[in-house]
């Protein structure tokens, strides 16, 4: 690492660095090991600021370009909307949860929206994954707690595609709730309660949530929480020993990377502590 | 990358003929990439009040309803184009809510269900809060940092950035645009963007 620079040095370098730029927007190559030797005691700042400048090129440059995994993504489950399922008529895609898609739909039997989460096809054949869905209903199924939301139904329209039929929460999620305005203490205090008796009594039951996050809560218009996705649900190691094997597989790591406890990022065994 | 663009332009090819799922698909594509680019483009404080509102999925979807008066040319041309648009209608409801005296209900209300669309959004978890893997999502963190670097620039070298590098313009047509010469414009743009990676290795 070198010292701090001068302005005289700072100068050069910017000086330096703007060339660089200049050439390769011009469709020029330059080489960089070949042009930081001709600054020498400065070469490491000014690869340092090259690199930098790639960085953002880079970042605009992926703003207006596309990837395959981008279409990859958007093309599946978009078979679906305008399709039924059993008496669920599908209106539309609202969401992409870890393991399924999240579509909205209309139950023409009880006339009421209900969610409708499915294994996207490719994953369909995928025997763990379906594991994970089938214990995910179950696990569902067996909290009844105002403050999650609840399974009504799970489906299994053909041999190889399920789904599950959740309760629709309309309002915002927590992270559309913050960015609006600043949650007031009292407010806050009442959100957090209200997840923590979800959390709580689900835990009670020997079940982890392991993706605890703002995204995952919904605020119902009448102020009440509701805590979403337990898709990466899986009984906990300590109370869940006479449940069969964790779905999920090991090392195989499950999450959302910011919201993630230690060990959960490290890919080792969780228990109710990572929810917290 | 061209294959893509490919992609796209059939995608726009078939959304134009009112197929529904190519026109999602195009949504999902490009719902993120439209929205870092109006951030990118308005500045601090347009920014601070379009996030109390996060219209931008509503005029995307409005902006997409309207394909018929757009001529594809390539990808960067169609999401500039949208991002235009975006941003536009952006505006326009931003003067709109303005307007209105500030009355808490209303801001609910065009938050909560949007002025342009039907009652498709209503209040469900947004596709662009979706945790998906794409590309673009990953680089979240990233274009944040850029945003706040882009703030630190003084304003001629914003523009020149956002000339450039947004809107892709030729350093001629930049030329044009600011009355300056296509040399004054190269160097403008590459101080520029010198000056925005410094500021991106301070944030």
């Amino acid at each position: 690492m070198a010292g701090p620079v001068n302005d005289k040095q700072e100068n050069v370098i910017e000086e330096a660095v703007r060339q660089f730029v200049d050439a390769r927007w011009q469709g020029k190559e330059p080489d960089i090991d070949e042009f930081v030797r001709q600054y020498p005691g400065l070469d490491y700042q000014i690869r340092q600021r090259i690199q930098d400048v790639q960085k953002i090129d880079a970042l605009f440059d992926s703003l207006v370009q596309s990837d395959e995994s981008d279409f990859e993504e958007a093309a599946a489950g978009q078979d679906l909307v305008g399709q039924k399922v059993g008496s669920f008529e599908i209106v539309e895609m609202i969401g992409r949860g870890g393991m399924g898609v999240v579509y909205l739909a209309r139950d023409t039997k009880l006339d009421r929206s209900v969610a409708i989460k499915s294994i996207p096809a490719k994953l369909a054949d995928d025997s763990t994954t379906r594991m994970r869905f089938h214990r995910e209903a179950k696990l569902l199924a067996s909290l009844n707690h105002p403050n999650i939301a609840v399974i009504h139904e799970i489906i299994e329209q053909d041999k190889d595609t399920d789904y599950l039929v959740l309760e629709y929460v309309p309002g915002e999620s927590l992270v559309q709730r913050i960015a609006r305005e600043p949650l007031k203490m009292e407010e806050a205090l009442s959100i957090a309660q209200q997840i923590a008796q979800a959390v709580s009594a689900a835990h009670k039951k020997g079940i982890i949530h392991r993706d605890l996050k703002p995204g995952n809560i919904k605020l119902t218009p009448e102020g009440r929480v509701k805590v979403l996705d337990f898709g990466l649900a899986k009984p906990s190691v300590s109370e869940g020993k006479n449940v069969e094997i964790t779905a999920t597989q090991p090392g195989h790591i499950i999450g959302t990377p910011a919201y993630m406890s230690p060990e959960q990022a490290r890919g080792k065994d969780t228990d109710q502590r990572t929810d917290i | 990358m061209c294959t893509f663009g490919q992609k796209t332009q059939e995608l726009v090819a078939l959304a134009k003929d009112g197929d529904e799922s190519a026109l999602n698909q195009l949504y999902r594509v490009y719902a993120e990439r439209v929205r870092w680019m109006v951030r990118l483009r308005m500045g601090r404080e347009l920014r601070s009040k379009l996030e109390s509102m996060d219209l931008v999925q509503d005029t995307l979807i409005h902006a997409l309803s309207g394909l018929d008066d757009f001529t594809y040319k390539d990808e960067g041309d169609f999401i500039r184009w949208l991002s235009k648009i975006a941003e536009n209608e952006l505006r326009g409801n931003l003067r709109r809510l303005h307007a209105e005296k500030r009355d808490v209900r209303k801001e609910l209300r065009l938050d909560n269900y949007g002025p342009t669309t039907g009652d498709g959004f209503l209040g469900t978890l947004g596709p662009i809060e979706a945790t998906t893997p794409s590309v673009i999502m990953s680089k979240k963190e990233d274009l944040a940092k850029l945003e706040k670097a882009m703030d630190e620039l003084k304003p001629e070298y914003r523009e020149a950035i956002i000339l450039t590098k947004i809107e892709g313009l030729s350093y001629e047509k930049v030329a044009t645009r600011l009355d300056k010469s296509p040399d004054a414009v190269r160097m403008l743009a590459t101080r520029a963007m010198v000056a925005l990676a410094a500021a991106f290795r301070s944030i």
